[in-house]
């Protein structure tokens, strides 16, 4: 029968072949095979062309323009068949390598800063925004910068505002990092502006006093310094410190090597009890001339933060002590954050 | 310093107590604390012992009839300071006591008991006390005593500057109340009457242990007992009340801040004032001290009466016999008090103040006020004072400049506004000039003291903030920098940072030493963070805290005491803490540490030697080198350290960052665009031949087109003496692709530069 058929017909009779066998296909070795013997060099389409010789001319196009839409019709349906069920083979292997999702990621081992470095490093970014730079002073320290240059003399009783620490008769601990203000004078000329970070020491342990306890100590010194920039350097300060505005109480103090001076107290949350947690003031003018600065051509202001009691505030610890007993649960609740 | 409100407004007037309280934090008085006192009492009367009589069933205690007035009550009572006659103060049933202590109808072993006699610590007063309050005869039997004692008061904490020694007193804190509220309350003072019966003393001092000596003999006191108000004022103002004569001086301290001392004056016939001579005495305090020759001493013919402005002595003490009293007011030096107390180790109220510098206009005050008081109660007769030095009243003014004050301040005062500001405060004010009062002349000497005076009273809270000039900046301490480079590492590397103390216990030979540490454990200044780390690992790990991977950036320092920053680093069991993971059990080895080193020291080119550091394991442990110097070490704790602390085995570094040289900054090259190919060489060596060695052999003598070396393999057969190294090198060159057959001739000539110096085969 179909030698009988015209060209045309038995390619039609293959596209419904075709067309009723591809939806059969199941896979990937079916539909090579069905390609193979629909379009191979043996294949039916393939037989049918060896007729072309002898078609009519009016046929030879017809038959041209079928074949390629044949081509055009099932090539990319057998392409795309194989690619949907290779990817459903691939989709059913993945399945069965599921995991248990929940299970602990592998960590790389995770450090954590000590909530003092923490708020010393927030402290000195701050400050280094206002334009200050990083001094620094030893721990030991000896009388002339530790009291005298700062306006505090043997046997005035401000030394007992200090509980010394003494290595011997001239050496001590020092009491505050007000001591690099004097070295870094010492050394320089004006305009300074300075922080000093760094470990202070006392002979004193409560919940709110430690012997050793951390400072920053500030200094700007240039002509006509007022009491209305240091009270915008502290008030910036603390706010970018906190990340707002927290309450703030300002109270008159002395302090040998300021004047006018006062401190200010910040209100803890957790108990609500006020805690000072910095003294500061206008630089005394004797303090200009124990570095050989004329205190009549210049100004300036100090302040010393206690860094342990704003981290205290900041993160709501009770205790002074908890950062120096080191217990690695505590320090590591420090996970990064605001 | 203790202040009773009841006290101080005898001297001035304020709107509230919490006003007050504000207004003082403010102005440079912080109140500590404050608390009303005595409302919560209730129900105590005064009280008259008329009978005693013993218990039948208790030895210790006594019945008591007790006289309040309205009836007779039955007390019992184990108090034995008491005896017939005695006026007490009585808490009768349903009192309420201080602390909350409730009074009931009760029995005592049987015997009934209507009520309790109190002692000062049940008013409220203080924390310790003798025994039961006995009265001055003279209080009316059956009065309410909590009214007849002013035991309602409100009480303030004041922190009192190093500055201010001229507000040690309730005259001076007045003071700064009139320059808050104007309110005045006149201080009147009756004066002395003037005498001319010589006492016959004699007077002598020391000029250097002061400027002025003032004794004088009043005769004709009855040193009983001390009106119960003034009782309860020298109780809330932190004074123990002991006898009138003691009251009277501490009183009239407390009110104008003049210490005054009254020795007895039976037998005073001469008073010198001079320095310790070795003696040893006992003072009021009933203990006893030696007086050296750097303490100023009162000395009564010749035996010691008082350590000048510090302490009476037992003798010359007066007692409940004393009529007659010689009383001293003196100006003793500052500074000689301050040393004497300092040597002594002993404070007194008195001390305090001359510390403090007393004013010199205070002391004819405080004399008159004890004067006055003592009059009021007996029929006193007051000697010829006899004195020695001048009572100078020093005078000081200071140029106002009001323009640099109000540049200072940012403020725009007038020289007027200055003048009516601080005139509560005794600050006379004539043209440019201000005269200091002669309590503030310790305190004032320059302009800036009188912008403190204005600061202080106007306060901080209304000062406009002004932005400050950012000027040109500096570069931060390098110290800075190279510490939070590494402190980013160690933690990128997951140790946890530690803050330890940098003392540590007295172990170390030479080591600087703290003269006076607070506990033997902060002793000595640490020359290095082993133990400090150590320890902390050894305080977790009872904490059942395990592993532990710690670091700490601190100081260290050398025997001669030179300070230098170390950072030490502790790892502590095993690398990684997830324990379902099989690595979990594998401990920290020599390798991770020396891998955590490589990290810390990125940038660096560094050398190991085998240490011989006591802390490290001696066969896991390096010190290391740059440029020849040694900047650290690391390696395993010595099992002795880690074992002794119940520690697993650990490894530790420290770097010393003051010798770490300055780090490059990175700059960066195009990469080649030309393929780069490798080649692999292994080396059979003996095993005491160092990887290193044949590391360094290669490093020098690297051809040009061979870009990196590394180890790609170390293998030792087991029972065997020898290893197999090998190393893989990456040829590469910048403008060409290579030949093999170069690359084979290059690698071949530069693997054999090892064979050549090192005793070792090619396989």
């Amino acid at each position: 029968m179909i030698f009988d058929m015209s060209l045309l017909d038995q390619l039609n009779k293959i596209d419904s072949d075709l067309s009723e066998k591809v939806s059969n296909l199941r896979s990937v070795e079916d539909i090579i095979q069905m390609k193979e013997s629909f379009f191979g060099k043996k294949g039916r389409i393939s037989k049918v062309m060896q007729g072309i010789r002898d078609a009519s001319n009016d046929e030879k196009p017809l038959v041209g323009q079928k074949v390629n839409e044949l081509k055009s019709k099932y090539l990319a349906t057998f392409d795309k068949k194989i690619k949907d069920i290779e990817h459903q083979l691939l989709q059913q292997q993945l399945i069965k390598q599921s995991i248990d999702i929940t299970l602990p990621g592998n960590r790389p081992n995770i450090g954590v800063e000590h909530p003092l470095r923490r708020a010393e490093r927030e402290l000195v970014l701050i400050c280094e925004s206002l334009g200050f730079s990083v001094a620094t002073g030893p721990i030991i320290e000896d009388m002339f910068h530790n009291f005298e240059a700062l306006n505090i003399p043997e046997a005035h009783p401000a030394r007992d505002m200090h509980d010394t620490f003494y290595l011997d008769g001239h050496r001590v601990l020092r009491t505050h990092t007000s001591s690099v203000q004097i070295r870094f004078m010492k050394n320089h000329q004006p305009p300074i502006k300075i922080v000093a970070p760094g470990q202070v020491f006392r002979c004193d342990s409560d919940r709110t006093h430690s012997p050793m306890f951390h400072q920053l100590e500030g200094l700007y010194v240039n002509e006509q310094v007022s009491l209305p920039e240091l009270k915008h350097t502290l008030e910036t300060l603390l706010t970018l410190f906190f990340g707002e505005n927290v309450p703030i109480r300002y109270r008159s103090s002395y302090f040998p090597f300021t004047e006018p001076s006062f401190e200010v107290d910040i209100q803890f949350k957790k108990t609500g009890e006020w805690m000072e947690v910095l003294g500061a003031g206008m630089v005394h003018r004797n303090v200009f001339r124990s570095v050989e600065y004329n205190p009549d051509e210049i100004t300036g202001f100090a302040f010393g933060l206690g860094i342990d009691r704003l981290a205290m505030i900041k993160y709501g610890i009770e205790d002074i002590r908890s950062f120096y007993e080191n217990d690695i649960r505590f320090i590591r609740q420090g996970v990064p954050g605001c | 310093m203790l202040v009773s409100l009841n006290w101080l407004s005898e001297f001035c007037h304020w709107p509230d107590t919490e006003t007050l309280v504000n207004d003082l934090n403010r102005i440079g008085f912080e109140v500590e604390s404050w608390a009303k006192k005595g409302s919560d009492l209730s129900h105590i009367v005064v009280g008259k012992i008329n009978e005693f009589s013993n218990h039948p069933d208790a030895e210790r205690l006594r019945i008591a009839m007790v006289d309040i007035g309205s009836e007779t009550i039955q007390i019992v009572t184990a108090a034995d300071n008491v005896k017939n006659g005695d006026k007490i103060p009585v808490s009768l049933p349903g009192a309420t006591l201080s602390g909350g202590l409730k009074i009931k109808k009760g029995k005592l072993r049987g015997v009934e008991s209507n009520g309790m006699m109190c002692s000062a610590v049940e008013c409220g007063l203080t924390d310790t006390s003798p025994g039961v309050w006995v009265l001055p005869p003279d209080v009316p039997i059956g009065h309410d005593f909590i009214e007849l004692a002013h035991l309602v008061d409100t009480v303030l904490d004041i922190a009192i500057l190093p500055n201010r020694g001229d507000a040690l007193s309730y005259i001076g804190l007045a003071r700064e109340c009139q320059a808050l509220y104007g309110t005045t309350a006149p201080i009147e003072q009756k004066e002395l009457p003037v005498s001319k019966t010589s006492s016959g003393i004699q007077c002598q001092m020391d000029p250097s242990i002061g400027d002025y000596y003032r004794a004088q003999k009043i005769t004709g006191i009855n040193n009983k007992h001390t009106p119960i108000m003034h009782q309860t004022r020298l109780y809330y103002s932190g004074y123990r009340p002991i006898s009138w004569i003691v009251d009277v001086t501490n009183i009239a301290m407390a009110e104008t801040g003049q210490p005054l001392h009254a020795f007895d004056a039976r037998k005073v016939d001469r008073i010198d004032v001079m320095y310790g001579t070795g003696e040893s005495i006992e003072l009021l305090n009933e203990k006893t001290y030696a007086l050296t020759n750097t303490i100023p001493v009162v000395k009564i013919n010749n035996a010691i009466g008082a350590v000048a402005g510090v302490m009476g002595a037992n003798q010359h003490a007066v007692d409940s016999d004393t009529t007659d009293i010689v009383l001293e007011s003196a100006q003793f030096d500052a500074t000689i008090v301050r040393k004497a107390t300092k040597t002594l180790g002993l404070r007194s109220e008195s001390s305090n103040r001359f510390e403090k510098h007393v004013d010199s206009g205070a002391l004819m005050c405080g004399v008159r006020r004890a004067y006055e008081l003592l009059r009021l109660h007996d029929d006193i007769h007051v000697f010829e004072a006899n004195e020695c030095g001048q009572l100078n009243a020093p005078t000081k003014t200071i140029d106002i400049q009001i323009n640099r004050i109000n540049q200072l301040l940012g403020t725009g005062y007038t020289i007027d506004d200055v003048r009516t500001k601080l005139k509560p405060l005794g600050f006379q004010c004539e043209g440019t000039q201000m005269t200091v009062p002669s309590w503030r002349t310790f305190d004032c000497s320059e302009w800036p003291d009188i912008a403190e005076e204005l600061c202080r009273l106007s306060g901080i809270e209304d000062v406009s903030p002004v932005p400050i000039k950012i000027g040109s900046h500096v570069a931060h301490h390098p110290m800075w920098r190279v510490r939070q480079r590494i402190h980013s590492t160690a933690i990128q590397m997951g140790l946890t940072e530690v803050v330890p103390f940098p003392l540590s216990e007295n172990v170390a030979k030479d080591q600087p030493l703290i003269l006076n540490p607070i506990s033997p454990e902060l002793a000595q200044l640490r020359s290095t963070g082993v133990s400090s780390l150590l320890d902390i690992a050894a305080f977790n790990a009872s904490r059942h805290q395990r592993p532990c991977h710690i670091f700490s950036i601190g100081p260290v320092w050398s025997n001669c005491g030179k300070e230098s920053t170390h950072v030490s680093a502790l790892i502590q069991g095993t690398y990684h803490y997830q324990p379902h993971l099989p690595s979990h059990s594998i401990s920290i080895d020599f390798f991770d540490v020396k891998g955590m080193v490589d990290q810390l020291l990125e940038g660096h080119v560094y050398d190991t030697i085998r240490s011989t550091s006591p802390w490290l394991h001696p066969g896991q442990g390096a010190d290391i080198l740059i440029n020849n110097k040694t900047i650290g070490f690391f390696g395993m704790i010595h099992p002795s350290l880690t074992d002794g602390r119940r520690l697993m085995p650990s490894g530790y570094i420290e770097l010393n960052l003051d010798q770490l040289p300055a780090g490059h900054r990175p700059q960066y090259e195009p990469v080649s665009k030309y393929p780069s190919t490798s080649r692999d060489v292994t080396y059979i060596m003996k095993e005491d031949t160092s990887v290193g060695d044949a590391l360094r052999i290669l490093l020098d003598h690297k051809p040009k087109e061979c870009d990196t070396i590394s180890l790609c393999g170390y293998y030792k057969k087991e029972n065997s003496n020898e290893v197999n190294v090998s190393f893989r090198m990456v040829y590469q060159d910048n403008s060409r692709s290579l030949e093999m057959d170069a690359v084979n001739k290059i690698h071949k000539t530069f693997a054999e530069e090892v064979i050549e110096k090192l005793p070792c085969r090619f396989p």
